[in-house]
């Protein structure tokens, strides 16, 4: 069988490091609390990518295992961030990231 | 073994009676300490009978024992022996100690009744009857040496007895202080023995004395340094100013150690060191002119004293001059004879002073409270002395006192036979003894035509006339006519304990003189020597000197009324009475002068030590500028520059970099969550980059 993935997984690995350069900028540049987060998304779902782009390549199913368990982590990461920036819209009326510097030395 | 080896019994039971009574007695009742310690000196007494009957049975060569005891030092190739020396001469010493020892112990019963420190009195007087006997045993120099300070030591003591008093306490260390002038010459002339013979050995010095080992000079300098020490213990000029002080102990004391013991040390010491003076001619003479001049001056200023026992000590001093006289012409038997006899009519005197004192005392506290039975046993000398302060009563003063014989006959009638003893009436010891000095000078002056000795025996003539004159005046001054004061009025007899110490006393006083009339002392004492007799034209004049003595005196001071004012008759002839007064009374201004030329210098130094130099240079300015000064620039150079620069900086500089430091760091942690991203990537970067390209 005449199998043309190895020829086009550079394709695959380009696309998620694009999107992951994408994540990475949008969780730099933007203050937005929920960019933020949708970036951060943005970054695992990247990474998920690459995953499932090896377990191809490579005839293992490891790869896709992980993105799964990825995605739980991501939902259960969403959950909590999203909680996180409710409770801080609720004390500061602002979800713009740079208000939260409280922290600094 | 024989008794000899037994002879440190002698000093032991003394040491073990001072021991109880120092450190046990005061569980028990008071007598029981005077008890221990008259038991102590009387077996000490016996002791010594034991070892004089021992001696005796020797033959006459073979009496010089020597007891060795123990090893007391070895300092390289010189070893020092302690031991006993028992010859004719410490044993006679030994009884004499011994035996007046335990009777004035027994006498103090009766005297010191009712002291507040009764029992002390006691330590004291064995102590001293230890020490003396080890002086008078010891075989060599250094252990004498030990004996001659260890009477010091309870000369002193007994003075200061009654410390309260600041007079007492004065004339202790006046005691005490010229007697270390005394010692000063006396260790000298040790260490010129021990450089010159290489042992302080009796039997080693004097071995090579008699073998010629010595040279005349350095044999004269040993003996001045030695009679030095003499006239410091024995009293003589220049150094005798301490003993008239002295009688500010207990009369008791006075007798015991200021007249018939202590004192006669230094005449022992000469005698003892014979061999060497005889080999140097210049210091007997000079130890015997020195002695004759103490017996006559001490005599004149006898007769002008008014203190019972003032005039006693000056007896005393000059009835040593007689013995040192003695000694230092070489005529050893007649003044350790003069020095036996002397022990006990001495001895007597002034315990009949003491007797006397003492009833005066008691008189003048009946005399205060008429009617009343006053509690004799409740006070003592200090005590009334007290009381009497505010009228100034002196128990001491023959001017208070006067027709006492009838109110104490035993006092009176021993005294009598001391006083006649001691002016030299024949048959009574005093004569015996005198007398062989006198003929011993008359024989070594006249007949072997020495100027020295020739001066002595006409200075020992005079004293002897003016010791029958003032012991006249004493006693009808004290026992005749009639009262002067209440307190002679009202005297009681003192109790038998000390009138029967007298008693006994007056026994030997009077007899103890024949012991040589036909010369069984000198040959117990020096057997070699031929013994001469009685020379009977001294005799007579010296009797007759006495007799005239005695009648001038009698003439002067016969019982009659004395115009107002005049409280002696010698006062009130022109040329005598001004002796009297301005001469004799204040005693030749010796004290005064001592006072001017040594006393108040040696102050006028101790005082510039103590306040220019001590005081003011070494406290105010060494102290202060030298010593405080440089603490203080030390302690300011630590503060300052050190504590506070260098160590306090080296702390604040490093607080100081950690805050620096944490300060910059500070500014890493910004608050913006962007920064930490792009931190957290830049790490990513830097790992993967890492990973990527090794």
């Amino acid at each position: 069988m005449n199998d043309v993935f190895p020829q086009v997984l550079p394709l695959y690995l380009g696309l998620s490091a694009v999107l992951f350069s994408i994540g990475v900028i949008g969780v730099l540049v933007r203050r937005n609390a929920i960019i933020i987060f949708m970036s951060v998304e943005l970054m695992l779902n990247s990474a998920n990518l690459a995953f499932v782009a090896f377990a191809r390549y490579l005839h293992q199913l490891d790869g896709q295992i992980i993105v799964f368990f990825v995605m739980t982590v991501a939902a259960a990461e969403v959950a909590v961030g999203l909680a996180l920036i409710v409770a801080i819209f609720k004390t500061k009326k602002s979800i713009n990231v740079d208000d939260i510097s409280t922290m600094k030395g | 073994m024989t008794v000899f080896d037994f002879a440190w019994l002698i000093i032991i039971f003394p040491v073990i009676g001072l021991t109880f009574n120092a450190f046990f007695s005061t569980r028990f009742k008071e007598e029981i300490a005077s008890y221990v310690a008259i038991a102590a000196s009387g077996l000490s007494f016996l002791m010594s009978l034991v070892v004089l009957i021992a001696l005796m049975g020797l033959p006459p060569d073979a009496r010089t024992v020597h007891v060795p005891l123990y090893t007391w030092a070895v300092i390289g190739n010189f070893k020092l022996d302690a031991g006993l020396l028992i010859d004719p001469l410490s044993t006679t010493m030994l009884m004499v100690v011994t035996f007046v020892g335990t009777l004035i112990h027994i006498y103090s019963i009766g005297y010191m009744h009712g002291d507040s420190r009764y029992r002390r009195f006691f330590v004291d007087l064995n102590l001293f009857m230890a020490s003396m006997l080890i002086l008078v045993l010891g075989d060599s120099y250094v252990t004498m040496f030990v004996g001659w300070e260890g009477v010091g030591l309870c000369s002193y003591l007994l003075i200061g007895f009654w410390f309260e008093k600041e007079a007492n306490n004065n004339a202790a260390k006046k005691a005490f202080i010229v007697n270390r002038v005394g010692d000063f010459g006396f260790t000298l002339g040790m260490f010129l023995i021990f450089a010159t013979v290489g042992s302080l050995q009796y039997a080693d010095v004097f071995h090579a004395a008699e073998n010629g080992q010595v040279i005349t000079g350095v044999a004269t300098a040993i003996t001045l340094l030695l009679f030095v020490g003499a006239t410091g213990k024995s009293a003589q000029i220049p150094l005798y100013v301490w003993l008239p002080d002295a009688m500010a102990g207990p009369t008791p004391v006075s007798a015991l150690i200021h007249a018939a013991t202590m004192v006669t040390a230094g005449v022992y010491m000469i005698a003892r060191n014979h061999p060497l003076f005889v080999l140097a001619p210049f210091s007997q003479e000079l130890v015997a002119v020195v002695g004759a001049l103490t017996a006559f001056f001490a005599a004149t200023i006898a007769m002008a004293q008014f203190d019972i026992k003032k005039v006693l000590a000056y007896s005393t001093i000059s009835q040593l001059g007689f013995m040192v006289t003695a000694v230092g012409m070489g005529a050893t038997v007649a003044g350790i004879f003069h020095l036996g006899t002397h022990a006990f009519f001495k001895a007597l005197l002034f315990l009949g002073a003491g007797s006397v004192i003492h009833a005066m005392e008691h008189g003048h506290h009946k005399s205060q409270i008429p009617n009343t039975q006053y509690p004799i046993s409740k006070h003592d000398e200090e005590t009334s002395r007290q009381v009497d302060k505010e009228e100034k009563f002196d128990p001491n003063d023959m001017r208070l006192m006067g027709g006492l014989s009838s109110r104490m006959p035993l006092t009176f009638w021993t005294y009598v036979v001391g006083a006649a003893s001691l002016a030299g009436l024949v048959p009574l010891a005093g004569f015996w003894s005198k007398d062989e000095i006198l003929g011993e000078a008359f024989a070594k002056g006249m007949t072997g035509a020495n100027v020295p000795f020739m001066i002595a025996f006409w200075l020992l003539l005079a004293a002897a006339f003016f010791t029958a004159f003032y012991i006249t005046r004493q006693v009808l001054m004290v026992f005749f006519g009639r009262p002067r004061h209440a307190a002679a009025a009202h005297a009681p007899e003192s109790p038998r304990v000390m009138t029967y110490v007298l008693a006994i006393l007056a026994f030997f006083a009077a007899v103890a003189g024949f012991i040589n009339v036909t010369g069984l002392f000198t040959h117990w004492l020096e057997p070699e020597e031929l013994f001469a007799g009685l020379n009977l034209g001294v005799a007579v004049t010296s009797i007759a000197v006495a007799l005239l003595g005695i009648g001038l005196g009698y003439w002067v001071y016969r019982p009659r009324p004395l115009p107002n004012g005049v409280d002696d008759p010698l006062r009130t002839p022109p040329v005598v009475g001004w002796v009297f007064t301005k001469v004799l009374n204040p005693k030749y201004w010796v004290d005064e002068v001592y006072d001017f030329l040594f006393v108040n210098p040696f102050k006028r130094l101790a005082n510039f030590l103590a306040f220019t130099i001590d005081w003011r240079f070494w406290h105010d300015w060494f102290h202060d500028s030298v010593i405080a000064a440089a603490f203080k620039r030390t302690a300011r150079f630590l503060a300052n520059p050190i504590d506070l620069g260098i160590i306090d900086g080296a702390v604040n500089g490093l607080g100081r970099v950690i805050n620096w430091c944490s300060s910059k760091l500070r500014q890493v942690q910004t608050g913006y969550v962007r920064n930490y991203a792009l931190s957290v990537l830049l790490g990513v970067v830097v790992i993967v980059a890492y990973f990527a390209l090794r």
